[in-house]
C-alpha cells in the first residue's frame, strides 16, 4: 500500500491538479491571487515547530501539535441549494515546559513569526506557574512507538471541487423534486494533515482525507421523512444517487404512520441503528478507556467471560482499509482530568471482544498489566467493526422470519442514563415500520427508547453483513478526526420502546 | 475584612506589587471593586519581545484601522467579482480557561483564534469562503472564490431546474435580504473589569485562594474542591457592501465553584454562571463569603427519599427547570428555518411547522404564557449592538399570551414571512438574530436570549407550592427532546425532585422524570412566579476550545455551530404530567 507523506512536491503537485476557481467564472474579478497550499505539508509543520524552539526561552522543552484543515462543503435545503464554504485553517498548539508539571496548553491559528514568538512566551507564562516537578522530562524519554503506515489520503475527496459539489447537490435535489418531494443535503470534504513534533526529535505527521454525505427527503406536509448518508476517507466511495434514492424511498414509505403501542418488541436494526445505539458506548462510557482492573467498570472482572453474542467480536484497526482513521492520538491536552498532556500513543490494532469474550481493558501509562508495566496507552480510537462469525442475513430475511416486530433504521438525540449499565434513552427518526407476518404491514410513528446496548448485543436473532454507517468524526470545535463505524444489521428481541413521539 | 482573614493561607502577602497594573485598575473600576492582589511570580522577570507588545497592539480593536481596511479590501474584491452583495467579518477570539481540583492546579487553556470569511450573494446563491489568515493577498483570493462559488451554485441550479419544473416548493427561491439601513461604530460588552487585563496569576490566585480556604475546613467538613473560570473575548470587524462597517468587543465570563462533602450528595456551592461581564462577575460572586457560609452549616443529614410513583402530577417548576423547557422547546421551535426545514438534515425541524398557517393564530401555551426574544438585555450573552448582518436587533414577542406571534429571522429569513407582515402591517424586516461562531463560518439564525415572562404579582415559588395539595417539587431539572422539540424528557439530579402534599414540600423522590410533549405542557401552565422566582441561564460557547458546552437550542447548522445565549424563566406551576419511571425500560 502507498504510504503518503505529503512533503512539499506532493502538495505542489495536488495544487497544480486542482483549480478550486472554475476560469470561465473569474472573467470579471481580477486576477487572482496566489493560492496559499491547501494544507500544511511535512516540511511546512517542522518549519513551524523549528521556528517555535528559536523562540524559546528559559530551557525546558516545546511540543509543538498541528492540526491544519481545509474543507469545502455545500448545503442545500427544500431542494434547492442554500449554503456553500471553503475554509482553510491551520491550528497549532503549544506547550513549553520549563521543569514542571503539564497542565495545559495554548492555541492559535496564525503560523506568522510574531504569533510563534508570542505564544512561546505566553506558553512559559503559564509553566511558570506550576511548581516544579522532578519528573517533568520524562516525555523524552517516551517511546516513540512506531505507527502504521497506510494511505488515508484520497485525490477524489482532495479533488471534489465547488463546481462538482454543487453539480452533486442539485443532482440529488432533483430526484427529490421529481417525486414531488423536498430534500436537505449536506456535502463535506475535508483534507488534513496533523502533527506531533517536540524538541527530543520525536516527529508525527499524517495526511488524511474525509468526506461525508447525507441527505433527508420530507413530504412537503410533513408527514413522512426519510435519511441516508455515510462518510469515507475517499468520496469515490460514497454513491449519493443510491443513498438519496434510499431516502426517497423511505420518505415515501413513512407517511402517514399509525400509532403503536411502547413497548418490548422484536426490532430489525438497520446498520445506521446499531451504529447509533453502539458508538456511544465505545466513545463516552469510558468502557474502553478505564485502566487495567476496570474496577468501577460495567465489565469489572469480565475479561475472559461472554459479554455479547457468540457471533460478534468487536475490534478496530487503523489501518483497516475497509475502516481507516489517523493510527496515533494526535491530541494533546483533551482529557482534563487525567494531567497527562502527551500521549504520543500509536492505535495497534485491537480486538476488544472476540466471538462475544471480553478480551481486555485498556490501559493508561505506567498501569501495570499482568505484571508488565506499561508505558503507552490502550484506548479506544473512536472508529471500530463489529465483524460477524457465521452466517449472515439480509433485513429483508429478517422481516421475512418476523412474525410481529419493527424495522428501525435510524436513531437520534441518544442520553446516557446510567454509566453502570449503560442505560441510554433516545429517539427514532426518519421512518419506522411495522412488520407482520413476515412483511412490513405499515408506517409507524417515531418512538423513544430506553435500552443498554449491552442488553442489544445479548439478544440478537439474526446478523447482517457488516458495512459502513454514518459516523464522521469526533464533535470537536477543533478537529475532524474520523471515527468511522463498521456494523452489522441486527434482529434483536425484546427491545424496549418507552414512549411514544409525535415528531416527523 | 475578608481579605485580611485569607492572608493566612494564602502563598504570599496580599500586596499590590504591580504599580502600574493597580492604576490601571484603580481607574478603570468602582472603588469596591479594588481588592488587594497577588502575584505568585512577581520576583520572576517576565520577558516580553518587542515584536509580541507589536503583535498585541496591531491585532487590538484599540486601533481597527488595519483590520477595518482588510475587510473593506475583501468587500472591494468581492464586488470587482461581481457580487451583488458581500458581506465580511474578521474575528479574533481570545479563550482562557483555568480548572483547579482537590487542591491543585488541574488545566489551563489559552486560545486565540482568527480568521476572515466573506459570503458573497450572486444571482440570489450564497457562497462563503474563509481563513485563518487574512493578509493581502488572501482576502482577494477569499472575495473570489466565495464569488465564484455563488456564481457557480446560481448556474448549476438553474441549469438543473431547467429540466425540474416540479420542485414541490413551488418556486425557485432566490435570497431576498430585507432591507436595513447600513450602519457605522463600535461597541462592546460593557464590562467594568476587562477580563484579560487580569495578569493569569491572579485569576489562578484567586482560584487558589478559595481552594484553600475550603481545605482549611477540612477537619470538620472535609470537602473535594472544584472550580474553574472562563474568560472569552471576540473581537470582530463587520463590513457589507451596503455601507456597513462596525467592531464589536464581546465578552463572557464565567465557571463554577463545587465543594463535594464527602459522604454526602454533591453541593454546588456557587455557579458563577456564564454572562456578558468583565472579571468583575468573579469579584460579586464573593466566593470566600459564600465558602465560609457553607462551612457554617453543619453537615447534613442524610434525607430519607423514596420512590416517585409513576402517575400524573402537578408540578411546581423552579426558574432554572423552566429556563431549561423553554431552550429546549419553545426555543429552537419558534426558529424560522428550523420551521421550514431547512435544519432538517441537521439538528431537526419543528412542531410549529406551518409558519404561515400558524402564526398570529396558534395557541402555543396558555394565556399566562408570554415569550420574548432579544440581543439587547445588559450581561446576557446573545447581546449585541449589531448582529452578525449588521442589523440592529429587535426585541421580539415570540408567543403573546399563548399564541405564536412570530418567528426568529435573520435578513434573508424575514422575507419568508412577509405575507404575514403585510397582512399585519408590520414591517419585513430582519430581528436581528443572525449569527456565526467566528468568521470560519457562514452566518445562520442562530438563538437570541430567551425570556418567559414572569407574573406582575409577588408569587414566590413557596405560593405556587401551597396551592398544590398533591404534586411534585422541581429544581435544576434538565431537559431533552426529540428533533422537533416536542416529544421530551424533564430529568433532575439526585435530590431534585421532591414531593408536594397539602401546600407543604415533603420528601425527596428518587428515580423519577417528567415525560411530556410541548404543546401540552405549555398549555398546562396555569400559574407562574414573579420577577422574583427568574432564574437565568447562560449557555457560552467555549466549542471552539475544545468541543461544545450549551443547551439544544445552541448547536445548529452543517458544518455544526454554536453561538452563546442566555434563557431566563420564573418558576411555574404545570398540570397533570406524566411522572415515569426514568430508568425503567418497558414493559
Amino acid at each position: 500500500m502507498t504510504v503518503r507523506h505529503m512533503n512539499d512536491t506532493d502538495i505542489a503537485a495536488l495544487e497544480t491538479r486542482t483549480a478550486s476557481v472554475p476560469p470561465t467564472l473569474l472573467a470579471s474579478a481580477q486576477v487572482p491571487a496566489p493560492q496559499r497550499p491547501r494544507l500544511l505539508s511535512l516540511e511546512a509543520c517542522q518549519d513551524i515547530a523549528q521556528r517555535l524552539a528559536r523562540a524559546a526561552e528559559g530551557g525546558g522543552y516545546t511540543v509543538t501539535n498541528i492540526y491544519s484543515t481545509w474543507t469545502g462543503n455545500i448545503r442545500w435545503a427544500r431542494n434547492q441549494i442554500t449554503t456553500s464554504g471553503e475554509v482553510r485553517n491551520d491550528y497549532v498548539k503549544v506547550i513549553r515546559n520549563l521543569n514542571g508539571a503539564i497542565n495545559g496548553w495554548t492555541l492559535i491559528n496564525d503560523t506568522s513569526d510574531a504569533a510563534l514568538i508570542a505564544v512561546a512566551r505566553r506558553a512559559e507564562r503559564m509553566a511558570r506557574l506550576e511548581p516544579e516537578h522532578a519528573q517533568s522530562d520524562l516525555i523524552g524519554q517516551l517511546a516513540n512507538e512506531p505507527v502504521q503506515e497506510f494511505n488515508l489520503f484520497f485525490d477524489a475527496t482532495y479533488q471534489l471541487d465547488a463546481d462538482k459539489r454543487a453539480e452533486a447537490a442539485v443532482t440529488l435535489a432533483r430526484k427529490a423534486a421529481k417525486a414531488g418531494m423536498l430534500s436537505a443535503g449536506y456535502i463535506e470534504i475535508s483534507a488534513q494533515a496533523i502533527a506531533l513534533i517536540d524538541t527530543f526529535g520525536k516527529t508525527r505527521y499524517f495526511p488524511y482525507t474525509s468526506a461525508r454525505f447525507g441527505v433527508t427527503v420530507r413530504t412537503p406536509d410533513g408527514t413522512g421523512s426519510g435519511w441516508a448518508g455515510v462518510d469515507w476517507a475517499d468520496w469515490s466511495r460514497i454513491d449519493t444517487e443510491k443513498l438519496t434514492q434510499i431516502a426517497l424511498d423511505k420518505c415515501l414509505g413513512s407517511r402517514n404512520p399509525v400509532r403503536v403501542e411502547p413497548g418490548r418488541y422484536t426490532t430489525i436494526l438497520d446498520p445506521q441503528a446499531v451504529c447509533d445505539l453502539t458508538a456511544p458506548m465505545m466513545q463516552w462510557s469510558g468502557l474502553w478507556i478505564r485502566t487495567a482492573n476496570g474496577s468501577g467498570s460495567p465489565l469489572y472482572q469480565k475479561v475472559g467471560k461472554e459479554i455479547i453474542d457468540r457471533r460478534l467480536s468487536i475490534s478496530a484497526d487503523p489501518g483497516d482499509p475497509e475502516l481507516g482513521f489517523p493510527p496515533f492520538n494526535p491530541l494533546l491536552g483533551t482529557n482534563v482530568f487525567m494531567g497527562d498532556w502527551f500521549w504520543y500513543n500509536a492505535y495497534p490494532p485491537v480486538t476488544w471482544v472476540k466471538e462475544g469474550i471480553f478480551q481486555q481493558f485498556g490501559w493508561d501509562r505506567g498501569d501495570t498489566v499482568n505484571g508488565e508495566f506499561k508505558d503507552t496507552h490502550l484506548e479506544q480510537a473512536g472508529g471500530f467493526r463489529i465483524s460477524v462469525t457465521g452466517a449472515t442475513s439480509s433485513i429483508d430475511e429478517m422481516i421475512a422470519t418476523t412474525a410481529r416486530g419493527l424495522l428501525v433504521t435510524r436513531f437520534d438525540r441518544i442520553v446516557e442514563l446510567d454509566p453502570d449499565s449503560l442505560l441510554q434513552q433516545g429517539y427514532t427518526r426518519d421512518g419506522v415500520w411495522l412488520v407482520e407476518n413476515g412483511k412490513i404491514s405499515k408506517a409507524v410513528k417515531n418512538l423513544q427508547f430506553t435500552m443498554s446496548p449491552f442488553f442489544v448485543l445479548n439478544n440478537v436473532e439474526q446478523i447482517g453483513v457488516p458495512q459502513r454507517a454514518f459516523h464522521p468524526k469526533r464533535d470537536d470545535g477543533l478537529m475532524f478526526l474520523p471515527e468511522p463505524v463498521i456494523v452489522p444489521a441486527l434482529k434483536v428481541r425484546d427491545f424496549s420502546f418507552t414512549a411514544l413521539s409525535d415528531a416527523i | 475584612m475578608i481579605a485580611d482573614r485569607l492572608s493566612s493561607w494564602t502563598r504570599r502577602a496580599w500586596l499590590v506589587r504591580h504599580t502600574h497594573m493597580a492604576a490601571v485598575l484603580a481607574a478603570a473600576i468602582p472603588f469596591r471593586h479594588v481588592r488587594a492582589v497577588t502575584y505568585r511570580n512577581a520576583g520572576v522577570p517576565y520577558h516580553e519581545p518587542e515584536i509580541a507588545k507589536r503583535l498585541a497592539r496591531q491585532a487590538s480593536l484599540a486601533d481597527p484601522g488595519p483590520l477595518q481596511a482588510m475587510v473593506l479590501r475583501t468587500l472591494d474584491a468581492a464586488r470587482a467579482a461581481g457580487a451583488r452583495y458581500a458581506d465580511a467579518r474578521l474575528t479574533r477570539t481570545v479563550g482562557h480557561e483555568y480548572k483547579w481540583q482537590s487542591g491543585a492546579h488541574q488545566f489551563s487553556a489559552e486560545t486565540e483564534v482568527q480568521g476572515i470569511g466573506v459570503r458573497a450573494l450572486v444571482d440570489g446563491y450564497w457562497g462563503f469562503a474563509a481563513s485563518a489568515v487574512y493578509d493581502a493577498d488572501t482576502v482577494v483570493r477569499l472575495a473570489q472564490d466565495a464569488v465564484a462559488q455563488a456564481k457557480t451554485n446560481a448556474a448549476i441550479s438553474r441549469a438543473g431546474l431547467d429540466n425540474s419544473n416540479s420542485n414541490a416548493a413551488g418556486l425557485v427561491r432566490v435570497v431576498e435580504l430585507a432591507p436595513t439601513p447600513a450602519v457605522t461604530g463600535s461597541w462592546a460588552t460593557p464590562v467594568a473589569i476587562d477580563p484579560f487585563s487580569v495578569p493569569v496569576e491572579e485569576k489562578l490566585d484567586s482560584i487558589a485562594s478559595w481552594d484553600r480556604l475550603a481545605q482549611h475546613y477540612r477537619f470538620s467538613f472535609p470537602p473535594i474542591f472544584a472550580s474553574s473560570l472562563v474568560f472569552v473575548r471576540e473581537e470582530s470587524v463587520l463590513g457589507t457592501t451596503e455601507g456597513t462597517l462596525v467592531t464589536q468587543t464581546l465578552y463572557q465570563t464565567g465557571g463554577g465553584a463545587t465543594l463535594r462533602l464527602q459522604g454526602s450528595n454533591q453541593q454546588t456551592l456557587t455557579k458563577l454562571g456564564m454572562a456578558g461581564r468583565g472579571w468583575e462577575l468573579v469579584l460579586d460572586a464573593k466566593i470566600p463569603e459564600q465558602i465560609e457560609a457553607l462551612a457554617a452549616v453543619p453537615p447534613r443529614q442524610p434525607e430519607k427519599a423514596k420512590r416517585a410513583q409513576v402517575g400524573r402530577y402537578t408540578l411546581v417548576c423552579d426558574g432554572a427547570t423552566m429556563a431549561a423547557l423553554l431552550d429546549a422547546t419553545l426555543g429552537p421551535t419558534t426558529q424560522l428555518d428550523r420551521a421550514l426545514g431547512f435544519e432538517a438534515n441537521a439538528t431537526g425541524t419543528s412542531y410549529l411547522n406551518d409558519p404561515l398557517a400558524m402564526v398570529g393564530t396558534f395557541q402555543a401555551a396558555s394565556s399566562l404564557v408570554t415569550v420574548a426574544a432579544n440581543r439587547s438585555a445588559p450581561t446576557q450573552l446573545a447581546t449585541v449592538k449589531w448582529d452578525a448582518e449588521g442589523v440592529v436587533p429587535e426585541d421580539v414577542t415570540l408567543v403573546k399570551n399563548g399564541v405564536l406571534v412570530d418567528y426568529q429571522t435573520t435578513r434573508e429569513q424575514a422575507s419568508w414571512l412577509a405575507p404575514y407582515y403585510q397582512k399585519t402591517g408590520k414591517p419585513i424586516r430582519s430581528h436581528g438574530y443572525a449569527g456565526a461562531e467566528s468568521a470560519l463560518v457562514t452566518p445562520l439564525q442562530m438563538s437570541p436570549n430567551l425570556a418567559l415572562a414572569s407574573s406582575t404579582g409577588t408569587t414566590r415559588l413557596e405560593d405556587l407550592i401551597a396551592n398544590v395539595p398533591d404534586g411534585l417539587l422541581i429544581t435544576g431539572g434538565s431537559v431533552t427532546t426529540d428533533f422537533q422539540s416536542r416529544t421530551g424528557m424533564l430529568r433532575m439530579p439526585a435530590g431534585a425532585m421532591r414531593e408536594i402534599k397539602n401546600g407543604r414540600v415533603g420528601k425527596v423522590l428518587l428515580g423519577g422524570a417528567v415525560q411530556f410533549d410541548s404543546p401540552d405542557l405549555w398549555k398546562n401552565v396555569t400559574a407562574l412566579g414573579s420577577a422574583g422566582t427568574t432564574a437565568v441561564m447562560g449557555h457560552a460557547t467555549t466549542g471552539f476550545m475544545y468541543g461544545g458546552i450549551g443547551g439544544q437550542g445552541t448547536v445548529k447548522g452543517e458544518p455544526a455551530q454554536s453561538t452563546p445565549y442566555t434563557v431566563q424563566a420564573p418558576a411555574a406551576l404545570i398540570q397533570g404530567q406524566a411522572v415515569i419511571d426514568s430508568t425503567k425500560t418497558g414493559q
